[in-house]
């Protein structure tokens, strides 16, 4: 109890300390009351009284001092003299604070993009229990479909799985209770919500009936989106493709790997398609592990039902197997390299904004080293001096963590709004929690107490005859100690250079992609794209008259000159479907042929500017009787006929999985080779695409391409009214030109481009006032000396090139040591930079990581703003007045 | 601690325990402690202020006596201290200790 009443007592030592001296003040009155009574003269008597009592301030200290938290009390003192002492050297502590803030806000903001994309706990319940379940053919195939068979027989046959669930692919679909608006939804089986731990906020998750009576759940987002989150419409009625349905629940969204679907539908498990092994409706399957089960016991279990499947039914299953995997590891092994990127990159702005506040301490601490001694020669601890180093180093690092967060919040927002939309998987909202401010503060303290103690505790035994004899301002620096500042000024251009040369690599790139070729041309094409869905839909003659009333009624749009319709175009990438070619040898050697598939109606290639090299294109004369035809492009000529002529050669195209239209599989004639088109970004592996007649395999994914010669606003709404009036019920989506589509793909190679300029800049700054605080210390230190060297006739210009010079070596060595690392981290990162396989994103293109024209401009920036940071504080050498310089002693 | 004002020293200790029992017989202020010992001890024992107040506050963070603002025979305002529960119990434990420590000086003195 007795800490408690000292820290109360402490609390309230104002009142304490009042009370006390009113406690005092009426003992000396008692004894001035009781001398009168004894005759004494009043005046007398007081005077007598204020003597007996002594001194009553040392009997007051000596009551407080029996309540003091010694502690406290040592440590307010500390703070009062470390504030003292800041405030002393206004431009010291404005420059350390102001460096700390800037370099910690820069890796404060990478830290809460990546901690939240990367590091920070899925939002589900019990994560370490889920298991995604997949089944691949290995290699470069990422996994395939599962037919809703299998995915009955795998969860009837894994004991170690308390539940199993199973989702389709998303599509958007059209719900409607007043207006039809388009969401985003997503088969699912009944049970796949409680699998993944994913509790309702209003109304409940799926029971098994739900999927006959028309059951679904939507998310919060769309729930307040399309309802503004009105309660009333969990179990009102609606319509979902025509069909009635009713929402039964609300759960949170959560953004796993890119946003979170609008609304699950759950799979009726009792459907023909469903039961069909040769359907594959499903996508990916995720299991929650019964307590005690491991992921090994689930696996072999698994293994063990696929291989009894794939003994009764071996059609197309060679080479097939289950894998089961950790959900958090399958769901995080996205293309983090972005982000990693982001990482180092702020890490080598953090350890330069380190390396500049221990140089500007370095200084500080020999300034001080006559304060030290003193000290010293008075019998100060040199505990006590360490104490009082390592508060001044708070002193420094809470304003400097202060001011960093509130950097990070405004550049967080700001990244997030560079950040093309796709960037992040996870986040939807960026934001500074409370994982971000301690990381702050960490960062921000440990390296104000770290290099604030280090110089002072390295040089523990300070020469007291030396420092306080001469008179601290001749004394300069040991050459020790000058070294070790020129050396952490070297690491800063070292760092600063690789910055720059990274960000000049990024640069570079970014010219290189808008060089690239596009093999179509996006100049005055406009594109308009609807998904059709619902009953009235289902036949490819309804698909196609629709296709075929939208081009009709856009023609006659003004403005718009020629229109066709397609499934995609390229730049927004497409369905994909396996294919074999007939009778070809080479076609063999590559096992996964496979395509992007596009049915266009007849000028596609002409209207989008798209080269034919062989044959023809579609005409009027392929009807949906007529015997089907193909264009293919350059690529899967190459790779599947070699040098042999593909004009006339057979296609056949193999049951498609996730589209539901490319389900017209059958042998296609191949009438013409068109150029290459960059299908899903400018730095891409490049596709295969095959063309057909929209008539011979029309898709509710219809997407209208127009030629216009007057701005897009003024057709915009002439096109969304013209596809109202054929079907007032389909949600409209929004015209946009073609050339916006290289914006896009640029954004993010614009945003790398712009964060690590943002880098270097800092970089920049920051070394440049490390080299101008060094000249002019040093030109303030040798001032008595340049002032001998004038009066005995030295020329002021070579002593100020003499000290031009002494930076000018500083950066030189910064820099070639930059170069070494410059080109070592090249070394290590390889490739990694670079376009993969199967990934159609590289973070640098047609650049070398060694290009010497970017290491060289990065040098010589360097040294340009060395001499520049320079400069300005040596020339005051030439202005030095010998008289005074030597009159100041 | 030690008395000041010319009075012999006390024992270490024996201050805490003489305030304690002058505040046995109820709530007293400060001047009030400092007039009972010096009465009823005939005055040899002058205590000062120097040490009283100092020997006041340890004894309240020890939660042996409370404090309280009252008014003084002559209607002025005072701090009365009282003996706490804890307090009482101290003073018999260092009445004893004390006791014990007196009787121990007073065989060697008559012994040696």
């Amino acid at each position: 109890m007795k800490p408690v009443r000292r820290l109360l007592h402490w609390l309230d030592a104002r009142r304490e300390d009042a009370d006390l001296r009113a406690e005092l003040e009426f003992h000396r009155t008692e004894v001035q009351r009781h001398l009168e009574a004894r005759g004494v003269d009043p005046s007398q008597a007081r005077l007598q009284s204020q003597r007996v009592m002594g001194n009553l301030t040392l009997a007051r200290e000596d009551a407080r001092d029996v309540w003091a938290i010694r502690t406290i009390d040592v440590l307010w003192r500390d703070v009062r003299g470390g504030a003292r002492s800041l405030r002393r050297d206004p431009t010291f502590a404005a420059t350390a604070i102001l460096t700390l803030a800037v370099g910690v806000a820069a890796t404060t903001t990478v830290f809460s993009v990546v901690d939240s994309e990367l590091w920070k706990p899925l939002p589900f319940a019990g994560t370490d229990r889920l298991v995604e379940v997949y089944s691949t053919r290995g290699g470069h195939a990422r996994q395939d479909s599962i037919s809703g068979a299998d995915f009955v027989d795998w969860r009837a046959g894994t004991p170690a799985f308390a539940e199993l669930a199973a989702s389709g692919g998303g599509s958007r679909r059209t719900l409607q209770r007043e207006v039809a608006e388009s969401v985003s939804a997503v088969d699912v089986t009944w049970n796949y919500l409680q699998t993944l731990g994913r509790p309702a906020v209003a109304g409940r998750t799926f029971l098994a009936e739900d999927a006959r009576a028309g059951g679904v759940v939507i998310t919060d987002r769309a729930w307040r989106r399309l309802f503004n989150g009105d309660p009333s419409i969990v179990g009102a009625p609606l319509r979902l493709d025509g069909r009635p349905a009713r929402i039964v629940g609300v759960v949170e969204a959560v953004d796993v790997e890119g946003p979170d679907y609008d609304l699950f539908v759950p799979i009726d498990e009792t459907t023909a398609p469903f039961r069909d092994r040769g359907q594959q409706m499903l996508t990916s399957a995720t299991g929650r592990l019964r307590p005690g089960a491991t992921l090994a016991e689930a696996a072999t279990q698994l293994q063990g039902v696929a291989e009894r499947i794939a003994h009764a039914y071996p059609e197309g299953r060679t080479g097939h197997h289950v894998e089961v995997e950790d959900f958090r590891r399958y769901y995080m092994r996205n293309d983090a390299r972005p982000l990693y990127l982001l990482l180092v990159a702020s890490a080598l702005v953090l350890v330069l904004t380190c390396v500049n506040v221990a140089g500007l301490l370095l200084a500080r601490a020999l300034k001080r080293r006559s304060e030290f001694a003193i000290r010293g020669a008075l019998g100060g601890g040199f505990s006590a001096l360490v104490r009082q180093l390592i508060v001044e180093g708070f002193c420094l690092a809470l304003p400097a963590a202060a001011a960093a967060l509130l950097l990070a919040r405004w550049s967080v927002g700001a990244l997030g709004a560079e950040m093309p939309p796709d960037y992040l998987w996870r986040t939807s909202a960026l934001s500074v929690d409370w994982r971000v401010c301690a990381f702050a503060l960490a960062i921000c303290a440990l390296t104000a107490v770290i290099f604030g103690l280090a110089p002072t505790v390295a040089a523990r035994r300070i020469d007291l005859s030396s420092t306080l004899g001469d008179g601290a301002r001749t004394a300069g620096a040991t050459p020790a100690q000058s070294r070790t500042r020129g050396l952490l000024l070297s690491a800063q251009v070292a760092l600063t250079v690789v910055l720059l040369a990274a960000s000049g690599l990024f640069l570079k790139s970014y010219a290189a992609l808008t060089h690239v070729p596009l093999g179509f041309d996006p100049v005055g094409g406009v594109s308009f794209r609807v998904t059709l869905s619902g009953t009235r839909y289902q036949t490819p003659e309804q698909l196609s008259a629709f296709a075929d009333a939208l081009q009709q009624r856009a023609l006659v749009i003004p403005g718009l000159r020629r229109a066709v319709i397609a499934t995609s175009s390229p730049l927004i990438s497409g369905a994909v479907v396996r294919f074999a070619v007939k009778g070809s040898e080479s076609a063999a050697l590559v096992p996964e042929p496979a395509a992007i598939i596009r049915a266009v109606t007849p000028e596609y290639f002409s209207v989008l500017g798209i080269r034919l090299l062989q044959g023809r294109e579609f005409a009027s004369s392929d009807t949906a009787t007529a015997p089907r035809v193909a264009v293919i492009n350059e690529v899967l000529a190459r790779r599947y006929f070699g040098g042999e002529n593909p004009i006339g050669r057979t296609l056949t195209i193999l049951p498609g999985q996730r589209a539901p239209w490319t389900r017209h599989p059958g042998d296609v004639i191949i009438v013409g080779v068109s150029t290459n088109t960059r299908e899903v970004g400018l730095n891409e592996v490049e596709f295969s695409d095959v063309y057909v007649p929209f008539v011979q395999m029309p898709s509710p994914w219809v997407e209208l391409i127009a030629r216009t010669d007057v701005p897009v606003s003024a057709v915009a709404a002439p096109i969304r009214s013209a596809a109202a009036r054929i079907d007032p019920a389909i949600p409209l989506g929004t015209v946009t030109p073609l050339d916006s589509r290289i914006d896009d793909a640029l954004r993010e190679d614009r945003f790398h481009v712009l964060v690590m300029a943002g880098f270097a800049g800092v970089a920049l700054l920051l070394a440049a006032t490390g080299l101008y605080g060094a000249v002019a210390y040093a030109a303030e230190q040798r001032r008595r000396e340049f002032g001998v060297r004038l009066a005995l006739g030295a020329d002021g210009r070579q002593l100020v090139a003499m000290a031009l010079g002494h930076a000018l070596r500083i950066a030189a060595i910064g820099a070639g040591a930059g170069l070494v690392v410059a080109v070592g981290l090249a070394k290590i990162v390889g490739n990694a930079m670079y376009l993969v396989p199967r990934v159609h994103n590289g973070l640098l293109f047609g650049v070398s990581t060694s290009d010497p024209v970017v290491l060289g401009g990065a040098v010589v920036l360097l040294l340009c703003v060395t001499m520049l940071a320079s400069a300005v504080p040596a020339r005051k050498i030439a202005w030095i007045d010998p008289v005074t310089s030597l009159r100041q002693e | 601690m030690g008395v000041t004002n010319g009075a012999p020293d006390l024992l270490p200790g024996t201050l805490d325990l003489l305030i304690l029992r002058a505040l046995a017989r109820g709530p007293l202020h400060g001047y009030g402690i400092a007039e009972r010992l010096n009465q009823v001890s005939g005055a040899v024992l002058q205590v000062g202020e120097s040490s009283l107040y100092p020997a006041l506050q340890r004894l309240r963070l020890n939660d042996w006596v409370s404090a309280e603002w009252g008014v003084s025979d002559n209607n002025r305002r005072a701090r009365y201290y009282t003996l706490t529960a804890a307090g009482r119990r101290q003073l018999a434990a260092e009445r004893a200790e004390f006791e014990r420590l007196v009787d121990a000086i007073q065989r060697v003195l008559q012994l040696a």
